[in-house]
């Protein structure tokens, strides 16, 4: 590298010799390309766009103007624009190489013709360009990942975030919901026995030495106002004598106390009004059937929709003048 | 006026109770007034147990028997005095013939001047016979009173029977006769037949 350069210093250092040898020992004259057909001073010996050697090969020109007149007049139009006219090459009639014309727009951008001049051949290394492009590809790949981390660092930090969000809401919306559940649960307790229930119910209306058992289903309604209990329910039953079965459906109302809790303790008071159907010598039947009585049970909430009661009593059935005691026991499953 | 005990008037369930206003003194009274109202018609003083609980009795003037009939479907179909008793279920309009009773049940109790009961047993054994009815040997018969008497059953074809007991009253016998036509509950029937005591409650 250093001798190349040594050698082109010392070729141009002999190119110079030798130009002011000559410029000294001749006038400045026309010489045209013969390649170009660019016309240039005679000081030129080499056509800078071709490089031919205007020295062997160069066509002298016949001044047709003083050559020692003005300089010649800007012009509005590109150089460029007689280009064709011209051959092409109109580009390089710059005055200051003995051309006719001169740049005057600096705006019309960069030529490059030149660049051969004005740019050192330092720059012109390929090692040196693709040295260059390699470090501006590292400087791009570097900033490029140091952007990327960030972009990645702050992608991450906001998912993160964002589960935590969605963790925490989750976990107040869960807590909220069980703080509810909670809430509706001791309510529950609070009303103590269930609003409606379906249980069993049995009893005795005995006739000579047999117990008359009476079963059936009974449904209940109850209406609740924190201790005080009221309450509606309808029986149909079953009485079982040996000979025959006669079948009761009783409607009850009743009122009471309850101590409201989980396992609700209760007693009411019931009476209740129905027909009992019965068929004697061949004949259908039919008694009204009174009933008065007392009952305490105990209401037991399992589950949120769930209540059993187990429940005892005494009732006293009336039919006519005839009457029977009798003892009386649920099992129901509320609602 | 509204009672203090009961006045809950803060109700914090809407859904529990169907009212929300208080109990005011009318309502209570009318409450209680319910109760015992429905208390005193369940007063009543017959063991329902007891099996002749929801039927009637029929009483001799003289006391020389009593039976329990139960009414319904049991009806009176003749007026023949205090002396004798004849009940009938079903009675048809027409009216009832003896040989042939139109009822699906035929109840009929009486005294007769006659003594011993062998004779009035031959005597009624005669006249089903003669109605073409087959009348069974007479029996021994014990009703629920353990009174001893005698019991005679005859039947005409698969559907029509009958059935008297005859109870000795020093010189008198007591007839109870008890025509069926067609099935019906044998055990009431027993029942019935049961409950014909000669000895009324005066002796």
């Amino acid at each position: 590298m250093k001798r190349r350069s040594i050698s082109r210093l010392f070729a141009a250092l002999l190119a110079m010799a030798m130009i002011l040898c000559v410029g000294a020992i001749s006038f400045a004259a026309k010489v045209r390309c013969p390649v170009c057909r660019q016309v240039f001073d005679e000081k030129v010996k080499v056509c800078p766009d071709d490089g031919t050697d205007l020295t062997l090969s160069g066509q002298v020109v016949e001044e047709e103007s003083k050559k020692d007149g003005p300089e010649p007049e800007a012009i509005e139009e590109s150089p460029y624009d007689d280009e064709e006219e011209d051959g092409g090459s109109g580009k390089y009639k710059r005055h200051d190489l003995g051309g006719d014309r001169r740049r005057i727009e600096a705006e019309e951008g960069p030529v490059y013709s030149d660049r051969y001049r004005r740019v050192g051949e330092e720059r012109r290394s390929p090692e040196a360009a693709a040295e260059r492009r390699k470090k501006a590809r590292e400087k791009r790949k570097t900033e490029f990942d140091e952007e990327d981390t960030g972009l990645k660092s702050e992608f991450e930090d906001n998912r993160r975030n964002m589960w935590r969000r969605r963790r925490q809401r989750a976990y107040d919306d869960k807590a909220k919901a069980q703080d509810v559940a909670y809430l509706e649960w001791l309510s529950l307790w609070g009303r103590g026995a269930p609003i409606a229930s379906l249980g069993a119910r049995v009893s005795w209306m005995g006739e000579g030495s047999d117990p008359g058992f009476i079963s059936g289903p009974e449904i209940d309604i109850n209406i609740l106002r924190k201790e005080i209990r009221l309450g509606l329910s309808t029986t149909i039953g079953f009485r079982t004598l040996p000979d025959r079965t006669d079948m009761i459906f009783m409607e009850h109302i009743s009122a009471g106390i309850q101590l409201p809790w989980r396992f609700s303790p209760y007693l009411i008071a019931k009476v209740g009004l129905g027909p009992l159907a019965s068929n004697r010598f061949g004949n259908d039947l039919t008694y009204l059937v009174r009933a008065l009585g007392a009952e305490s049970g105990l209401d037991c909430r399992v589950t949120r929709s769930l209540v059993i009661t187990p429940s005892v009593g005494y009732v006293r059935y009336v039919v006519d003048d005839a009457y029977w005691n009798s003892f009386t026991a649920k099992i129901s499953v509320g609602f | 006026m509204t009672i203090p005990s009961l006045q809950m008037a803060r109700f914090t369930r809407p859904l529990w109770i169907a009212s929300d206003g208080p109990l005011t003194m009318a309502s209570y009274s009318k409450t209680l007034l319910l109760i015992f109202s429905v208390m005193c018609v369940a007063c009543s003083d017959t063991d329902g147990t007891d099996p002749y609980a929801l039927w009637r009795t029929f009483e001799h003037p003289t006391s020389a028997f009593h039976f329990h009939y139960l009414s319904p479907p049991w009806e009176s179909v003749e007026d023949t005095g205090p002396e004798r008793a004849v009940l009938a279920v079903d009675p048809d309009t027409d009216g009832l013939v003896d040989d042939h009773p139109n009822a699906r049940l035929r109840l009929e109790v009486w005294l007769v001047n006659a003594n011993p009961v062998s004779d009035v047993v031959g005597d009624r054994h005669d006249h089903w016979v003669g109605l073409g009815y087959h009348v069974d040997p007479p029996r021994l018969y014990w009703n629920g009173a353990d009174d001893e008497g005698v019991r005679v059953e005859a039947a005409d074809g698969p559907y029509l029977r009958v059935t008297e007991v005859f109870y000795s009253l020093g010189g008198r016998t007591a007839l109870l006769s008890l025509w069926m036509n067609g099935e019906s509950d044998r055990s009431d029937l027993e029942l019935l037949i049961e409950g014909f005591e000669p000895r009324g409650s005066e002796e």
